[in-house]
């Protein structure tokens, strides 16, 4: 009864600190010592945290401009003398920027807990069973989805034509400026999702020491981590332009006169930019896992291993150390499998199976009886 | 018995053809963009740039025309981790339509030279470690900071169970 609340204590204490790591202690001990002979004691921790997060930006963006510049649709008509027409430039430009719309971030935290988490089987009897088992299961979600639907209705003209100079006594002159319409949209960084995201890792070491002949020791370790990340972006962008520019459509009739019409230079510019729609960033960060303290086999104080220049992943961890970023690609669970699957190995044994069946029956088997024919 | 010996060698007629009757590489694929050649193993063979190395429908149709370049791996010229990767073997019927450049893959040791080739570029590697790993180690696709190059099939041959991985580094 004792082991069970002693056992059960510990557990709560340990699971306390692994949820708030910002507790004061320095390190966490779990520890089965100073038990007698042929004592059974256990400790089982599990600890499991899942953090999810769910963000999703819908944008509805509509711009209507209409702009117009107009020093045309003059009119001298009737007139005795000399009608003359001489108009302005005229400019209009239209800009629209939509930039920065729907991007979401998530910086979850990662990397190493300062508290160390040391598993200590220390000074039991002889005979006894001693027995840690931790498990520690990280789960971290990150879905994103961003939707944008932008449309851009345009209407821009410059006019400085459309004159009239009709029945006059005289000498008509016409001269028109020059029309320029200038469009400019710019529709950028639209919808983005960016992410830092790993887990939390423990410096653990396990010490197994001072125990006596014949005990049974084990500390059993499994850590699980998982980051699920989804990132989903739709963008439908509508740009309508209705661009003008007219020096033209000028008329002078009936005159009694010379006529003469200049017209300027008519100029429309339309540029359209669409950067940087949909796109995500994940960076995957972790603690850089230094190697369990192990003890030597048969027990006694830990051994640091030697760290190795490419060190393997080692427990139950799915995302490992310092992951790099993946743009754009989804993490799988496996190296590409660039191997036959087990077909070759089959009909290679059905061959040689074959092959050996044939053997036998050709060189194996007795002689064949005589044959006898029916009369 | 005949039958047996005649699939037999139906089967494994390309991988014998590997070690007795070795073809010469295509020398125009030197030619090509991005190239890889192993002269120790008799590689010679054309890299297909960016694929997704966790998309199987992707890189096995990629597969067919060369070896991959795992997309979100760094290139010759970018200083990060390189990885590519191609068959070591295949279901019998489709053995000699994919490439199994890295059949041999297994006989690089250390010191062996690795040339690249990238739009008039070449890159020397130089082999520096051996490792059979299991197929959920992907930290090797993720851990790209290192600049070096690694090279992946499948062991044992004909099989998919583990994944061997060879090192580079480059030679400056």
């Amino acid at each position: 009864m004792f082991k069970k609340i002693f056992a059960a204590c510990l557990s709560l204490i340990f699971v306390g600190f692994l949820f708030n790591t910002q507790a004061a202690a320095d390190e966490i001990v779990l520890s089965i010592s100073g038990n007698g002979g042929g004592s059974d004691n256990s400790v089982a921790v599990a600890a499991n945290t899942t953090t999810t997060v769910t963000q999703t930006n819908n944008a509805d963006v509509s711009n209507d401009v209409s702009s117009n510049a107009n020093t045309g649709d003059n009119t001298t008509s009737s007139n005795n003398g000399e009608a003359s027409i001489t108009t302005g430039d005229a400019t209009s430009t239209t800009s629209i920027n939509n930039q920065g719309i729907n991007s979401n971030y998530v910086d979850d935290s990662c990397g190493c807990v300062d508290n160390p988490l040391n598993l200590k089987i220390s000074g039991n009897g002889t005979d006894s069973v001693n027995n840690i088992d931790t498990g520690v299961n990280n789960s971290t979600n990150a879905y994103q989805s961003n939707s944008a639907q932008i449309t851009n209705n345009v209407n821009n003209s410059a006019n400085t034509g459309y004159n009239t100079a009709n029945n006059n006594n005289g000498n008509v002159v016409i001269d028109t400026g020059n029309a320029l319409a200038v469009v400019g949209i710019k529709n950028k960084n639209i919808n983005f999702g960016n992410s830092t995201i790993g887990s939390v890792m423990e410096m653990i070491s396990v010490s197994i020491s001072g125990n006596g002949d014949g005990s049974i020791n084990l500390v059993k370790l499994l850590f699980d981590n998982s980051i699920n990340y989804e990132n989903k972006n739709l963008a439908i962008i509508f740009n309508n332009v209705i661009n003008i520019a007219n020096t033209g459509g000028n008329t002078a009739n009936n005159n009694n006169g010379a006529v003469l019409i200049a017209t300027g230079d008519a100029v429309s510019v339309v540029n359209i930019a669409n950067e940087n729609i949909n796109g995500s960033k994940v960076n995957l960060c972790d603690c850089k896992i230094t190697p369990p303290v192990l003890p030597p086999p048969g027990g006694g104080d830990p051994i640091i291993p030697p760290t190795g220049s490419q060190p393997s992943p080692s427990g139950g961890s799915s995302i490992t150390q310092n992951a790099g970023s993946v743009l754009g690609a989804a993490i799988g669970t496996i190296l590409p499998a660039t191997g036959g699957g087990y077909l070759l190995l089959l009909m290679t044994i059905f061959c040689l199976t074959l092959f050996l069946v044939g053997g036998y029956l050709r060189f194996g088997s007795g002689i064949s009886p005589p044959v006898a024919y029916a009369v | 018995m005949a039958f047996s010996l005649f699939l037999l060698l139906f089967i494994y007629y390309p991988l014998i053809q590997l070690y007795l009757f070795p073809q010469q590489p295509d020398a125009s694929i030197k030619r090509s963009d991005f190239y890889i050649e192993i002269p120790k193993i008799n590689v010679l063979s054309r890299v297909i740039e960016d694929v997704d190395p966790f998309n199987e429908a992707e890189y096995r149709k990629e597969l067919e025309r060369g070896i991959a370049q795992a997309k979100g791996t760094y290139l010759p010229d970018q200083n990060g981790t390189m990885f590519l990767f191609a068959h070591s073997s295949d279901l019998p019927w489709r053995i000699t339509r994919y490439n199994i450049d890295f059949f041999r893959l297994p006989e690089l040791k250390n010191g062996d030279i690795i040339t690249i080739g990238r739009k008039g570029k070449v890159y020397k590697y130089k082999v520096t470690e051996q490792k059979t790993v299991n197929p959920s180690e992907v930290n090797y696709l993720l851990n790209t900071k290192e600049k070096q190059l690694i090279l992946q099939t499948c062991v044992p041959i004909g099989t998919s169970l583990q994944r061997l991985l060879v090192f580079a580094e480059p030679i400056l």
